[in-house]
């Protein structure tokens, strides 16, 4: 008997008379499985192998019998609330006290009076059944949840695990300064590299929680994949520089069109690229290859790293997969990347498959996308450049109540040539809007009092259009951005705010107004 | 008084070192346990920072003599000194 039967039969003590024979006889032509137990003793230790319901007549309740039920069903876990019938003669009084009082805080009891007529037991017996199954149902759903807790809680250890190898370098890093509290170009570039590290981190985290949740909203167009991966390619390149790998892309000769999102598709091969860089050691080679095959396009990443063992290569695109190796460890890879791929892929049609010999010996990474075989449409200009930062100096406001991020931009953007006012708080930025009419205003949205949509509001009913609005925001999403839109703003950077990012938005600025 | 440090996470092991260097502390720097035998092959270490307690008592096996200090990380170059002091 399996185990899932054995948590549906029916356990019956009757030790006078043909009592048990009988009842076991009309229960089970009713579809009930049952086991005659020859007294409490026996039923006490089938119980703990499971049963869906207990039946007992009242000769079965002998004085020592009750408290070795009793701590029986004690023992029963937490969801647990096993259904009793108790079948007795006495109609109303002293049996009844007596069970109940014993068993009726713990258990499910039910009484059948005697004589009992078989249609009403069969009825009892199907009732506490249905009952004992809602309680298997409630089972299951904390086992779920046991495991989403220990899911949660491994990935939280997997975090703070990851966070604090590049936070211990950043740390150390920026305690290097000189006597004159200068950094130099080593240990900045590092909290630089490091500090990227970790907002990738963040963003892939966020990507995918946004992935399975089905709230990514993809902005479909038809493109040329070649446009996407140059994109990617000019994403990696430093990092490959860095790490001594060369990486070679080889081109379709023919426009391989896909219907994707053109910033997702950029991902996608970013972060596999990317991969192949991180787990290529220096002097070694990546090989980037776009072909068509059929009626999909194909992205062929292929290296000369150190390889996949056999026996991971299945789950390498499992959440976490590269965290629980040690050359991931090393690298600062959680395991984030491959899973956000595999996931971003699905959303457009599209796969990956990875091959390796084994560790040591490189791996292969194919990235499939359907080609788009609908009407001739023109293909897209994706990542159109803007125009090179033509080196104007601007009035710029900045409006920020954290004052090392205010400092820090308030600093940088004042070493490019800018003037610039930091404010902390949207009344004073407003003012400072109002009064200096700016060319650009980078203004925090979770600002305390008045916040930066309502900043952005009094703006265009003081200013009009006069000053491009920039929102500055902890949230990505695109619903945060239409919000931003629909407040005033002409444009969105979601924190932490880089400087590239300002100069992009100040290099499509129009010329400057006579009179700064 | 020389230092080894065992790190795998290659920014880290390389602030590590320039820390305990910048305080004229004598170091050597590898990303594990096996890079770590070699050196302690060649020389005698007063000190081993390793990543984490797992490694101590591996680590505390190849050099019998050196004091190995695991920190909880993030740690600051003071903490850092006070543990190799």
């Amino acid at each position: 008997m399996s185990d899932e039967d054995r948590s549906r039969r029916v356990l019956i003590v009757a030790p006078v008379g043909r009592d048990a024979e009988l009842m076991c006889t009309h229960l089970e032509a009713a579809g009930m499985p049952c086991h005659v137990c020859a007294d409490v003793d026996e039923a006490c230790l089938e119980l703990a192998r499971g049963a869906g319901v207990l039946i007992f007549t009242e000769e079965a309740f002998t004085s020592d019998a009750s408290p070795r039920l009793a701590h029986a069903l004690d023992q029963q876990p937490a969801w647990s609330d096993v259904p009793m019938i108790i079948l007795s003669a006495v109609p109303s009084t002293e049996t009844k006290s007596r069970s109940f009082g014993a068993f009726g805080r713990r258990t499910n009891v039910t009484f059948v009076d005697r004589p009992v007529r078989i249609q009403s037991l069969v009825s009892a017996a199907q009732t506490a059944l249905r009952a004992r199954e809602r309680q298997y149902q409630i089972r299951e759903l904390m086992d779920k949840l046991e495991d989403r807790v220990h899911e949660r809680d491994r990935f939280l250890a997997i975090l703070g695990h990851e966070l604090r190898n590049p936070l211990g370098a950043i740390l150390l890093a920026s305690q290097m300064r000189d006597e004159d509290g200068r950094l130099d170009g080593e240990h900045a570039e590092l909290i630089e590299r490091q500090s990227r590290h970790l907002t990738r981190l963040v963003n892939d985290l966020l990507d995918l929680s946004r992935v399975v949740s089905g709230k990514i909203v993809l902005k479909r167009q038809v493109i040329d994949l070649a446009d996407a991966l140059r994109q990617s390619f000019e994403t990696v390149t430093e990092s490959a520089s860095r790490q001594s790998v060369t990486v070679e892309v080889r081109y379709s000769i023919e426009p391989l069109p896909v219907y994707v999102d053109p910033l997702r598709a950029a991902q996608i091969l970013t972060n596999v690229i990317g991969n192949a860089i991180k787990y290529t050691p220096g002097g070694g080679h990546v090989i980037v290859a776009l072909e068509r095959d059929g009626d999909q396009a194909l992205v062929r990443v292929a290296d000369d790293g150190v390889g996949i063992a056999a026996d991971r290569i299945g789950t390498i695109f499992e959440l976490f997969a590269q965290a629980e190796n040690a050359i991931g460890r090393a690298q600062g890879g959680m395991g984030i990347g491959l899973a956000l791929v595999r996931n971003l892929l699905q959303l457009h049609d599209g796969t990956i498959t990875a091959e390796s010999d084994g560790l040591g010996k490189g791996s292969e990474f194919v990235v499939r996308l359907p080609i788009f075989d609908g009407e001739h449409v023109p293909l897209a200009k994706t990542f159109e450049r803007a125009p090179a930062h033509d080196g104007e100096p601007r009035r710029i406001v900045v409006i920020e109540d954290n004052v090392d991020v205010r400092e820090l931009l308030r600093l940088k953007l004042r070493r490019l040539g800018h003037e610039v006012d930091a404010v902390a708080d949207g009344l004073a930025g407003v003012q400072a809007i109002v009064d200096h009419r700016p060319d650009l205003a980078l203004v925090d949205i979770g600002l305390p009092g008045l916040d930066g949509y309502e900043v952005a509001a009094r703006v265009r009913r003081s200013v009009g259009n006069d000053v491009v609005l920039v929102a500055v925001s902890g949230f990505g999403q695109p619903e945060d951005k239409r919000k931003a839109m629909d407040a005033g703003f002409d444009e969105h950077i979601t924190k932490p705010a880089d400087v590239s990012d300002i100069e992009s938005l100040l290099s499509r600025l129009p010329p400057r107004r006579e009179g700064m | 008084m020389r230092v080894l440090v065992i790190e795998p996470y290659a920014d880290l092991r390389m602030e590590i070192a320039a820390t305990l260097r910048r305080e004229h502390y004598p170091c050597d720097a590898v990303a594990d346990v096996a890079d770590a035998a070699q050196e302690i092959g060649r020389h005698g270490y007063e000190h081993i920072v390793v990543d984490g307690d797992s490694m101590r008592a591996l680590v505390a096996s190849l050099d019998p003599a050196a004091h190995v200090i695991s920190l909880r990380k993030p740690f600051g170059r003071d903490e850092l000194i006070r543990a190799v002091k």
